[in-house]
């Protein structure tokens, strides 16, 4: 058992935080996309279709090389992976290019996602309800809050 | 926007790098199942397009993507046939699914959860009159926020058993509330009333998030339970 089990936890959280929160965020932008890009809906709703594509896709390799590979490395490169294609996606000149960096943000969750089960890992038996409840709770709280904090950042600063 | 994903991602790296425990390698093979890989991975692809296209798309259209997972069950089959058994468990196309393997007995049974409750926001989709309005859509985060901080305890008090056939309950009665029609509308219509969608996706968003922890530990536990088997 880890020295820290609840840092693990909360480290796990934010990779759960991160995921949903940028799934729901993007879904205000469409209409926004659609004028900027000149595109068609059906075309700019590949950013969020191709998103969930790379994520069901990649998650069940990325599982099995979690248990070849270090952990740890491959939750940190998953990290490294999303922050980096989210940092491009601000960049996309093009609709293709948005599309493109969204499919390496998503490879990157692929990462983040076979990590789910380190929250119940990290603490004692008797305390991975709590843990559990706290991961469930961080996606939530993403779930909850990427429409939102989308809408507000579409208004103030853009895409 | 894209961009306020980059301080978390940033501070993931930094905390993920100080405190997560390094893994102990176990003694288990370390051979990556290759072909598995690219065929899971295209049959889940292709199946996440179906979905996703099924509104847009010809008939025709979907129904060859639909055709292209189970077209690879055969090949699954024979690689897993021709598989050593002490490897079989390394197979990412295992179809072995008798016997408790990991695929058939997790892998499996756990997303079957939490198909229940897309099948309802798909269903509230549908009935509704211009596709799922944004109100309405609205209550599946606002009751995932309010279930998930309680449903840990839930779970710890009353186990998989109960909140299992309530979980897939609470999603019938909410696909019986979307069958319900409008007045005035014509017989063969699936519109449903505006607030039956909403108690609608509010069930199912509650069932999703009561089930979640049992789906979720199926797929982390190293040892099956009795009740698994």
């Amino acid at each position: 058992m880890h020295a820290y089990p609840w840092f693990v936890v909360a480290v796990t959280c934010i990779g759960a935080f991160i995921g949903q929160l940028d799934a729901r965020i993007v879904q205000l932008t469409l209409p926004t996309l659609e004028r900027d890009f000149h595109a068609t809906l059906a075309s700019v709703s590949r950013v969020v279709i191709d998103y969930r594509l790379a994520y069901a896709s990649t998650l069940p390799v990325f599982a099995r090389l979690s248990e070849i590979l270090r952990r740890k490395w491959l939750y940190i490169g998953g990290f490294a992976v999303f922050t980096i294609a989210s940092f491009l996606c601000g960049f996309a000149s093009d609709l293709e290019a948005l599309i493109a960096y969204r499919l390496l943000q998503d490879i990157g969750e692929g990462c983040l996602g076979q990590q789910s089960h380190n929250p119940r890992k990290a603490v004692e038996p008797n305390q991975r309800g709590r843990a559990m409840k706290l991961f469930a709770a961080a996606q939530a709280v993403g779930i909850g809050s990427g429409p939102v904090l989308g809408g507000v950042l579409l208004g103030s600063v853009g895409w | 926007m894209f961009w306020v994903s980059v301080p978390f991602g940033l501070a993931g790296v930094v905390f993920g790098w100080l405190v997560l425990p390094q893994t102990i390698q176990s003694g288990e093979s370390k051979q990556f199942d290759r072909w598995g890989a690219v065929l899971l991975s295209a049959a889940l692809a292709a199946l996440v397009i179906s979905l996703s296209e099924l509104e847009t798309w010809q008939p025709e259209t979907v129904m060859l993507t639909c055709l292209w997972p189970p077209s690879c069950c055969p090949i699954c089959m024979e690689r897993t046939l021709t598989r050593e058994p002490a490897n079989r468990s390394q197979a990412l196309s295992c179809c072995s699914l008798p016997g408790g393997s990991y695929w058939g007995k997790r892998v499996l049974r756990a997303p079957l959860r939490n198909v229940f409750h897309h099948v309802v926001c798909f269903c509230a989709r549908f009935s509704s009159i211009d596709g799922l309005c944004r109100p309405s859509s609205s209550t599946i985060p606002i009751m995932i926020s309010i279930t998930a901080p309680i449903s840990g305890r839930l779970y710890e008090k009353f186990g998989s058993r109960i909140l299992t056939p309530v979980g897939m309950a609470l999603c019938s009665v909410a696909i019986v509330f979307l069958a319900k029609r409008q007045d005035g509308m014509d017989p063969g219509s699936l519109q449903a009333p505006e607030h039956l969608r909403y108690l609608a996706l509010g069930l199912a968003s509650t069932s999703r998030q009561i089930m979640q922890l049992r789906w979720r530990q199926l797929l982390t536990d190293e040892t099956p339970r009795p009740e698994d088997c």
